[in-house]
């Protein structure tokens, strides 16, 4: 599957083994079987978070809602594309 | 394992072992150089210990490690600190050990390290002019055994020194992955990480440390001695930063 295929209505699973360092509200981390550090800003650090159980992406964006100021339709758009990253980057996986 | 042109072949291994293969007409001094250099550098990351590129002063009684690329400035704000009476606890590659409590302690190294990395760094460029530049650098600087500091001390602030196109001196403090990220940036011979269980271990002594300490950047105007205001900025953070340790302890 590839990201293409990331709806709103996929399932996302958070990968909780990779180290992880919560730094003021940042997220940190290093993807071990690449050797890869990745870095999430304080937004990212929020989804993340939400991603604590594993979750359809929908579930996520009434919180964003209320706690940014930000239009449902650009929050979807945002969410679903850092998702991706996140897939392609392997550090979520699609249930 | 790494190799140096008309000098020698390095193999490091499990932290406890260098073998040494020399080219013929290699110049004991030269080997010796890269041996002290980046041998050690490699050693040390196979230790798991966190060296950082960078020299570490004693500011009343805890250490202050500077930071940042060659000829950032590290060397001549630390000579310009020693001038002022305080001690040198290392230069070039500062070796953090992070205590069980939590607690970050930067290791002392050998007071003559200064000379053999400075020349290093001009051997990348230019082989044949090494012991003239030892001998110019060891005339240089202060008397080695003076104003060197033998004991393990605590890890008080790290400062990233970078010459940019300012007119003046500054200096912020860094928060959130950008302090991750300059512990990374400036890990002494970084790209000798190519094994994943040495990259966590990084990863995860870089993020005790970026807890644990204060880290900032002193951004300085290229080709100026600005080395006493760059000293009086650094005092007012260490100062501001003492009050709010205090603040911290009454409560």
């Amino acid at each position: 599957m590839d990201s293409g295929d990331i709806s709103l209505n996929t399932i996302i699973v958070r990968k909780n083994d990779l180290p992880t360092v919560d730094l003021d509200g940042e997220i940190g981390m290093l993807h071990i079987e690449k050797g890869q550090y990745y870095a999430l800003d304080a937004i990212g650090t929020r989804i993340w978070g939400l991603l604590g159980k594993p979750q359809a992406i929908k579930n996520v964006i009434p919180t964003l809602l209320e706690e940014y100021e930000v239009d449902a339709e650009t929050c979807q758009a945002h969410v679903l594309e850092f998702i991706g990253k996140l897939y392609r980057a392997d550090l979520v996986s699609i249930a | 394992m790494f190799c140096i042109d008309k000098t020698a072949k390095y193999y490091v291994a499990y932290g406890k072992k260098i073998v040494i293969e020399p080219f013929e007409r290699a110049s004991s001094s030269s080997i010796a150089l890269f041996l002290l250099g980046t041998a050690f550098g490699a050693l040390l990351l196979q230790r798991g210990v966190l060296p950082i590129h960078g020299s570490a002063i004693l500011i009343d009684g805890e250490c202050v490690i500077f930071t940042g690329e060659s000829g950032a400035g590290k060397s001549t704000l630390s000579l310009a600190l020693r001038e002022q009476g305080y001690p040198l606890l290392t230069d070039d590659v500062a070796v953090l050990a992070i205590h069980e409590d939590g607690t970050i302690w930067v290791q002392p190294s050998y007071p003559q390290q200064k000379v053999w990395k400075d020349s290093a760094d001009k051997m990348g460029v230019d082989v044949s002019g090494l012991s003239q530049i030892q001998l110019l650098r060891e005339k240089y600087y202060l008397p080695v055994q003076k104003g060197f500091h033998e004991t393990p001390s605590r890890l008080k602030a790290v400062c990233e020194i970078k010459p940019d196109d300012c007119s003046d001196v500054g200096i912020l403090e860094f928060h959130g992955i950008d302090k991750l990220l300059t512990l990374m940036n400036n890990t002494y011979r970084v790209e000798f990480l190519h094994y994943f269980d040495l990259k966590v271990v990084h990863f995860k002594n870089c993020t005790s440390v970026a807890k644990k300490v204060p880290i900032y950047r002193i951004t300085r105007p290229i080709d100026q001695f600005t080395t006493d205001k760059q000293i009086e900025l650094l005092k007012a953070v260490l100062k501001s930063l003492d009050s709010k340790n205090d603040e911290r302890n009454e409560k």
